[in-house]
């Protein structure tokens, strides 16, 4: 396209792998991924914790393995950087001298370039859709045990179809044992969002969504709105509480017999 | 060389200046009148034998603002709308109430709420919340008409664990968030005024029509370690608003307040 | 003062007209329309499901604001003279121009592009100035994990205002400056292909920016920038200064996008083919082509909330039939293209001065358009990732994984550009240059994190967490407002005539990118602990990385200062800037400093593409 300048010019010229500022890259290339993948899964790692579910343990992995995937790629671009930085710099009011070469393409550089993202694309494609299909999966288990979760303007509460008509403003679970949620809000859009299992769906108003996961930690976990829905959204939090299968039947025959559930979506109860 | 130190350093200050200025004026459109501390009122012992100190709180829920004094003269800037106000302790009206819907209570105490309830009432959206739950027993103290004048119930007192869901006038709900600690969560229903006795109330924009046989209900519960909570009401009661939760519901000060939990 | 103003003795209605006649006129119309609709419209039905009354006084108000503003400004006197069959006269068209009117003409309905890209500048500034107090109030609130410093309704309503203030500065930040005052110079053009509209597009926001004022009196925007139903229909009346707000903006940013399109398609210098047009024209007309298709969507879902509000109708209400992912759909139609909408044009901006301050052709300028156009292309295709966990569409899911993650393909072509023109360059160490770094990092960090938000089961724990906060700051504040702001100091001097201050904006630059690495990093950390975005609370866990935040948040404010005090005193101050003081190629610097009237006394040929640096020899 240049009008002026000589097409032949290149990178890839004679033994061009030679050159100093090649290898320069590659050393600070090799040096900057390994640092950006190792520190950036560890902040990652470190910050989203013990996870409660195996759901949550497969986003961990995700998010690690895409950081690792793309750290090559942020230290190529990192090295060209700072490789750059390190040649020749120039200050004060009057541009510096031409540079020695005017090289405005490389077919070779760019092919490879887009070959290497698009590879990347479909790593990142083939990965998300393979974990994808594992939770659309989770929907469809027929030993789990079915909640209905409500949110309303800024309290959830759960029914336990199938028992005695038990409601909940905590959430209990029996460790190991799926759970599908069937979720629906009363005014305005909620998101259900339990934290360390790595589940969320919206609560929205006339709709039932779905989410499902199994929960494979004893504990008490934290279930938060993730969706803006007013005056008080900021306290429209609570607790899950994870506990043994004995633990769980005791406590849902301790709750009072109101006999009956306010709704039942279809599909809810066998 | 110095004018444009001196002249950057102003203007950082004159920034800074700026938005100490605007924060402090939007802390202040908040317009919320303070907090209110519980009253110490002797001890309270569990089914279980523990004795825990206890205090106390008299709430009124009015069916407009025109009552209860802190939204100001002639019920402020929203004078229709239903609201929470600082009660006296045999359910009068304070017409100068200083102090709205924030509380204070200390930790591992217990708390003995009584909420005269003045507004009608009709069906919840959620029958989850006719049901009392969170507090000593499962269960709260009910009087179904309360005669203010006489400072006596005018109708036997009830424990009750649940109302029907067609006859909610507000609810009192406590949460908060989910913090590592204990979870307080209260929640109970008030049964409505019978309709016209409100009627009445709304009518008269004087004392003197208000209606004088409020509902009355008591309930207590234990606090556990030191937190900030938040209570609203959940019976539905923003008129004209998408699911009735608009205006009263999303203002601070009218249905809902902020419940803290400190020594 | 002006030549037929003598003339006639008494001055012409058309040189009355400024903003503050704008101002009255609007005000009056306002304060009229709101008496009478107080007056005559009827009382709610007390068992109405909607009480609409109200709203539609308000919005009666804020549409006769409109007009009135409109008019007071003079935008009507040339649609009223067309109809009368008459046109200006030359002696008025040079007078709307600006001519020989000094400091007044800022003030007025000028078509001058120059002019307008001045306003432009300064209402961007304003924007940001507020949007960066609002930013300073919510980061204030996080400091400490107890709510309640204001209230809660205002929390949520500061957050909606920073939001979409700043989506607005962002949009207008380069394509309205720059695209106006620097794009037609660049591309050998004497003004605009509509002058009147470009006044117009200027001035509507101007209108705009009133009712968003407003609303914070009649209880604020407390639904967040997105403005989901139907929770904006069960917010306070502050949603009708939002609506009228988005509806008047997405009118200024369609003629304002017709009117950059039409003028880089008709108005190019001779001989510059589109080969030989520079990069940054490629990143305003894909910018503004993208706000073609996007704005009208916007401001249809807003029309249908306001009909919604004011009009009882149900498009969004659930419980009277309508449906609230009707309007999410709408509004991400509108709202992906609209973050390349903001993004292009600054990588766009970086990639054109990349040569300049590398003394080397641009690398790869085929790929840099193939990747602009790639990601304008894909950008509408992408916009139901906001919505993976709506469970509108479960089945979609990964059709538009697909979609997002091959704009991935051609962000990367804009990286391979910006490195591979940095690569064997010669670096001038200037503002501008540090930014292209500053951006490589940014980007790179808002990028991949985009990839981790596209994949639909990592996104089930992200989604609505303060993690994609913090990914969209990186990708719009730490790439394209950098970009922004290196296109200032870059054509600085050819807008007003004289140098930044060097050293000024070299400190306000690095304390902008410490504190903003420093603030948002926290602000990934509590989004990957669970913190959900728009809290004015949150539990104690995330106490350390909002205080974090909140440190970096006045990091930047410090150095936005210290910008605005560069930007200020070297305006008023500084040096006086040689024609052409980069030694740049493209056409903007051959004109002189001030840029006459009329750029181009004999309109320039152009031979060649303006990258020509470097020494020819291999």
């Amino acid at each position: 396209m240049s009008d002026l300048r000589s097409p032949e010019q290149d990178y890839f010229k004679g033994k061009w792998w030679k050159r100093k500022d090649v290898k320069q890259v590659i050393v600070l290339w090799i040096v900057f991924t390994a640092m950006i993948g190792y520190f950036s899964s560890k902040f990652q790692v470190i910050a989203m914790g013990n996870p409660a579910s195996e759901t949550m343990e497969n986003v961990i992995n995700l998010i690690t393995l895409f950081t690792w995937a793309s750290s090559p790629v942020a230290g190529f671009v990192a090295a060209l950087a700072i490789q750059a930085l390190s040649q020749r710099r120039h200050h004060g009011d009057n541009p510096p001298p031409e540079a020695e070469h005017s090289i405005s393409d490389s077919p070779r550089a760019t092919a490879t370039w887009l070959v290497i993202s698009a590879l990347l694309c479909l790593f990142a494609l083939i990965v998300g859709l393979i974990a994808l299909q594992k939770d659309d999966q989770a929907l469809l288990d027929r030993n789990a045990i079915h909640v209905n979760v409500t949110g309303q303007q800024w309290a959830w509460n759960y029914d336990y179809p199938g028992s005695t008509g038990v409601r909940s403003n905590v959430l209990h679970l029996p460790v190991d044992q799926p759970v599908v949620f069937h979720v629906t809000s009363k005014d305005v859009k909620h998101s259900f969002w339990v934290v360390q299992m790595g589940v969320k769906i919206d609560a929205n108003p006339g709709y039932v969504t779905q989410t499902a996961v199994t929960p494979n930690k004893i504990g008490t976990f934290d279930i938060r709105c993730a969706e803006l829905c007013g005056l008080l959204h900021a306290y429209m939090q609570n607790k899950v509480i994870v506990e043994s299968k004995a633990d769980y039947e005791k406590w849902l025959a301790s709750q009072p017999d109101t006999g009956h559930t306010t709704w039942t979506p279809e599909g809810a109860i066998e | 060389m110095e004018r444009k130190v001196f002249g950057a350093l102003g203007t950082v200050i004159i920034g800074i200046a700026v938005i100490a200025g605007i924060g402090t004026y939007v802390a202040a459109a908040k317009n919320d009148p303070g907090i209110t501390q519980a009253t110490p009122a002797g001890s309270f012992t569990a089914e279980d034998g523990k004795s825990y100190p206890q205090v106390k709180l008299n709430l009124n829920v009015y069916p407009n603002s025109g009552f209860g004094g802190h939204h100001g003269a002639g019920g402020g800037a929203h004078p229709d709308w239903v609201s929470y106000a600082l009660g006296g302790p045999n359910g009068e009206i304070l017409a100068d109430a200083k102090s709205g819907t924030n509380f204070q209570v200390p930790p591992h105490t217990a708390v003995t709420i009584t909420v005269y309830q003045y507004d009608s009432g009709e069906t919840l959206n959620n029958d989850f919340f006719a049901y009392v739950r969170g507090t000593v027993g499962g269960t709260a103290k009910f009087v179904k008409s309360y005669d203010t004048k006489a400072k006596a119930n005018a109708s036997p007192e009830t424990v009750i664990t649940n109302i029907p869901a067609d006859m909610v006038g507000h609810t009192f709900t406590l949460h908060g968030m989910s913090d590592g600690k204990d979870q307080l969560f209260v929640s109970v229903p008030l049964m409505m005024s019978i309709d016209e006795e409100v009627g009445a109330a709304e009518e008269g924009a004087t004392e003197s029509g208000y209606v004088q046989n409020p509902t009355k209900t008591t309930f207590t519960f234990i606090t556990g370690d030191e937190g900030e909570y938040v209570w609203n009401c959940e019976f539905p009661c923003g008129d004209g608003t998408i699911a009735r939760f608009g205006n009263a519901m999303s203002a601070m000060g009218y249905m809902s307040g902020h419940f803290i939990v400190k020594a | 003062m002006t030549t037929f103003a003598t003339k006639n003795e008494k001055k012409a209605l058309i040189e009355r007209l400024n903003v503050f006649t704008a101002f009255a006129l609007g005000t009056i119309a306002a304060i009229v329309v709101w008496r009478l609709s107080l007056a005559f419209l009827p009382a709610d039905s007390e068992s109405a499901p909607l009480f609409t009354r109200e709203d539609k006084i308000t919005l009666l108000s804020m549409i006769a604001w409109f007009i009135g503003f409109m008019t007071g400004i003079g935008a009507l006197i040339a649609p009223f003279r067309w109809v009368q069959g008459k046109d200006l006269t030359h002696e008025e068209n040079m007078f709307y121009a600006g001519k020989d009117l000094g400091i007044k003409r800022y003030f007025r309905y000028t078509t001058d592009h120059k002019v307008v890209g001045i306003q432009y500048l300064v209402i961007t500034m304003v924007i940001f100035g507020i949007g960066g107090i609002l930013a300073m109030l919510i980061r204030t609130n996080l400091g400490t994990p107890e709510g309640g410093w204001i209230h809660p309704q205002a929390y949520n309503s500061i957050v909606g205002t920073h939001g979409i203030i700043m989506i607005v500065g962002t949009i207008i930040m380069v394509t309205g400056p720059f695209g106006n005052y620097i794009m037609p110079i660049m591309i050998g053009a004497r003004d605009m292909a509509f002058p009147r509209l470009n006044a117009l597009s200027f001035w509507l926001i101007v209108a705009a920016a009133i009712p968003l004022i407003w609303a914070q009196f009649i209880g604020g925007i407390s639904t967040g920038w997105s403005a989901y139903n139907p929770l904006a229909g069960q917010a306070p009346l502050g949603m009708n200064g939002y609506i009228m707000f988005i509806c008047i903006f997405a009118i200024s940013t369609m003629v304002a996008g017709a009117n950059i399109t039409t003028t880089v398609v008709r108005m190019r210098a001779r001989g510059m083919t589109w080969n030989r047009t520079p990069i940054f024209i490629y990143g305003v007309v894909a910018s503004v082509a993208l706000a073609l298709p996007a704005f009208p969507v916007f401001f249809l879902s807003q029309v249908m909330s306001g009909m919604d509000r004011a009009l009882g109708t149900s498009f969004y209400n659930t419980a009277l039939g309508g449906s609230g992912w009707l309007y999410e759909n709408l509004f991400w139609i509108m709202g992906h293209p609209e973050v390349y909408v903001i993004l292009i044009p600054a990588v766009a901006a970086l990639m054109e001065m990349a040569p300049v301050f590398t003394r080397r052709p641009l690398f790869s300028f085929n790929v840099a358009v193939m990747g602009i156009a790639g990601i304008s292309g894909l950008s509408v295709l992408v916009w139901a990732h906001h919505m993976y966990m709506s469970g509108w569409a479960p089945l979609l899911s990964a059709p538009f994984m697909l979609t997002t993650e091959l704009i991935s393909i051609p962000t990367g072509m804009l990286f391979l550009v910006l490195v591979g023109t940095l690569w064997r360059g010669r670096l001038w160490m200037t503002v501008p240059t540090l930014s292209i770094f500053a951006l490589l990092w940014n980007f790179m960090i808002g990028g991949i994190t985009g990839i981790y938000l596209s994949d639909v089961p990592a996104d089930a724990f992200l989604h609505g967490s303060m993690f994609v906060t913090a990914h969209f700051h990186y990708t719009l504040m730490g790439a394209g407002l950098t970009g922004a702001i290196a296109a200032l100091i870059y054509w600085f001097p050819k807008m007003t005539g004289k140098m930044i201050n060097k050293r000024l904006s070299w400190i306000a630059f690095w304390l902008t990118q410490i504190g903003f690495n420093v603030a948002f990093m926290g602000m990934f950390f509590v989004g990957l602990q669970g913190q959900p975005r728009r809290v004015e609370a949150y539990a104690e866990i995330f106490n350390k990385g909002n205080l974090i935040t909140t440190i970096g948040a006045y990091t930047i404010m410090i150095g936005m200062l210290i910008l605005l005090y560069a930007v200020i005193d070297s305006w008023r101050s500084g040096v006086n800037a040689p024609m052409n003081p980069w030694q740049a190629k493209t056409l903007e610097w051959t004109v002189a400093n001030p840029v006459p009237l009329e750029n181009f006394e004999v309109l320039p040929i152009v031979t060649s593409d303006a990258y020509g640096y470097g020494k020819a020899k291999s």
